[in-house]
């Protein structure tokens, strides 16, 4: 059972980010008026400053999944993953610097931080989100201590009147304490990113760039998503296979816990297919932010 | 609002970057392409965009608010204000003209034309307030002992309106301003005609 748990996710984790990249790279529309200078060192910069990130996310989670205590480095290590990713964003923003001198225009509506989120890949990450927050809430309120009296790593349960089950690791307060507050951080960190995003100058000055500004803002906006996503997804992907390794691994023949037990079991591969998804936006941010309307 | 609507910023213009901003954010309202409740940019939006510092920006926005043309709110932005209702006639304004009516009919019941009417009126712009008529000091002299008509209806001499001055006065068609002509002293109007003082 356990080991079909962790190699049918990582298969369609697999599948997914194939598809998902295969689709994203045949969509991508490229970056109008790429050929300018500034369009094209805005482009680069940016671009190098999110590989970089990436990059120096992947080392941290691999740094801290080595680490941690009983499972907890490997269950936080998508958060350093996402944190890195919106640092490389952060800084491929914060070089893009506005013309001070000679003639420059900019436009009189005002960029709102939603016209340069993917609409479809937010609320993906939304509902995962969420989804992960409540079962974090039910894990938590259903743990119990383990054998040596830490809160929160074991499920311990009764099948009948008679019979009980104490079954771990369990993400009860143990793990889903930290776990909650990276994907909070995340959350918190990923909105400032967005919002720079959104504030920073135009790149040009010009209304010819117009589209490029625009294009450039959509990609960041897009991995900003993207990195919450995989951070959220990663997360939940784990806390499933712990929770439905533990949750299966009782005696009980009937009752609630099987329900419960298929839920997860259900839950499992969606959140590796929004985990393969989000990973293919992260690698390839298309889209464009949006214009936006006229206001109210 | 269109994307199409922007605001340039010239370092060869010899105009300030804030009134630069101001004048075609104003420009932009009054023709009324940025219509009521649209709202404005962000200050650090627009400063960043222009590559000028917030406070320049902000120095546009407060003008432009402090006219009456845009209205911010902590929270809300800075946002096109709504038209201004058409002013109502000042109160000063609508008794100067009663009086100027009750003038000119006073003086048609005594038989005086229209310039004769003008010409008092003149004559007593060019007076101070207590001042005695060398033409007519006995008049003068009755007046003070004997309100005449206009008087009695509110107490008051063209000669005290505010304004007025002391210079002699010139007309000038009704719907004209006489701004091209002189800059100095407001209007005040009597009857059908404008009159201009200095």
């Amino acid at each position: 059972m356990s080991g079909l748990v962790i190699s049918l996710p990582l298969g369609l984790l697999l599948a997914a980010l194939v598809v998902g990249l295969a689709l994203r790279a045949s969509a991508r529309p490229p970056v109008p008026a790429a050929d300018h200078p500034l369009v094209r060192t805005a482009a680069r910069r940016a671009g190098a400053a999110r590989a970089a990130g990436t990059a120096l996310g992947v080392v941290a989670a691999v740094l801290l999944a080595s680490t941690g205590t009983l499972g907890r480095g490997p269950l936080l290590a998508p958060a350093a993953l996402g944190l890195g990713v919106l640092a490389g964003v952060l800084v491929g923003e914060a070089v893009v610097r506005p013309r001070t001198t000679g003639r420059r225009s900019a436009t009189l509506t005002t960029r709102r931080l939603r016209d340069v989120v993917p609409r479809p890949t937010a609320v993906l990450v939304i509902t995962t989100t969420a989804f992960l927050l409540t079962l974090l809430a039910v894990t938590t309120a259903v743990a119990s201590p383990d054998d040596l009296g830490r809160p929160g790593r074991s499920l311990t349960g009764s099948c009948t009147s008679t019979t009980t089950f104490g079954v771990g690791p369990w993400p009860g307060s143990y793990y889903s304490g930290p776990l909650a507050a990276a994907v909070l951080v995340g959350l918190l960190a990923a909105v400032l990113v967005l919002r720079r995003v959104a504030a920073r100058p135009a790149v040009g000055g010009t209304p010819e760039l117009d589209d490029a500004d625009h294009q450039l803002r959509g990609r960041a906006g897009a991995a900003v998503t993207a990195a919450v996503g995989v951070l959220v997804s990663a997360s939940l992907a784990g806390v499933l296979v712990f929770a439905s390794m533990a949750a299966s691994s009782h005696d009980c023949p009937s009752g609630p816990w099987q329900v419960f037990t298929a839920v997860l079991l259900v839950a499992l591969p969606v959140s590796v297919a929004v985990l393969g998804w989000c990973g293919a936006v992260l690698l390839v941010p298309g889209g464009s932010a949006r214009r936006p309307r006229v206001p109210a | 609002m269109s994307d199409a609507l922007r605001v340039v910023v010239a370092d060869d213009d010899p105009t300030p970057p804030f009134e630069q901003v101001r004048a075609q954010i104003a420009g932009l309202i009054t023709a009324g392409l940025l219509p009521s409740g649209a709202r404005l940019p962000p200050l650090r939006q627009l400063a960043a965009d222009l590559g000028l510092a917030v406070g320049t920006v902000g120095r546009a926005y407060r003008e432009l608010e402090s006219v009456g043309l845009v209205v911010s709110r902590r929270g809300g932005g800075t946002r096109v204000a709504a038209p201004a209702a058409p002013a109502a006639p000042s109160r000063t304004g609508a008794r100067l003209e009663a009086l100027a009516s009750r003038l000119v009919a006073d003086a048609r019941g005594l038989g005086a034309d229209d310039d004769e009417v003008v010409e008092a009126v003149r004559a007593a712009l060019t007076r101070r307030p207590g001042e005695v008529d060398p033409a007519h000091p006995c008049r003068a002299e009755e007046a003070r002992s004997r309100p005449s008509a206009a008087d009695r209806s509110r107490g008051l001499a063209l000669g005290s309106v505010p304004g007025a001055g002391a210079r002699a006065g010139h007309v000038v068609p009704p719907g004209t301003s006489g701004r091209e002509h002189d800059d100095e002293g407001p209007d005040q109007v009597v009857g059908a005609f404008v009159v201009r003082s200095g």
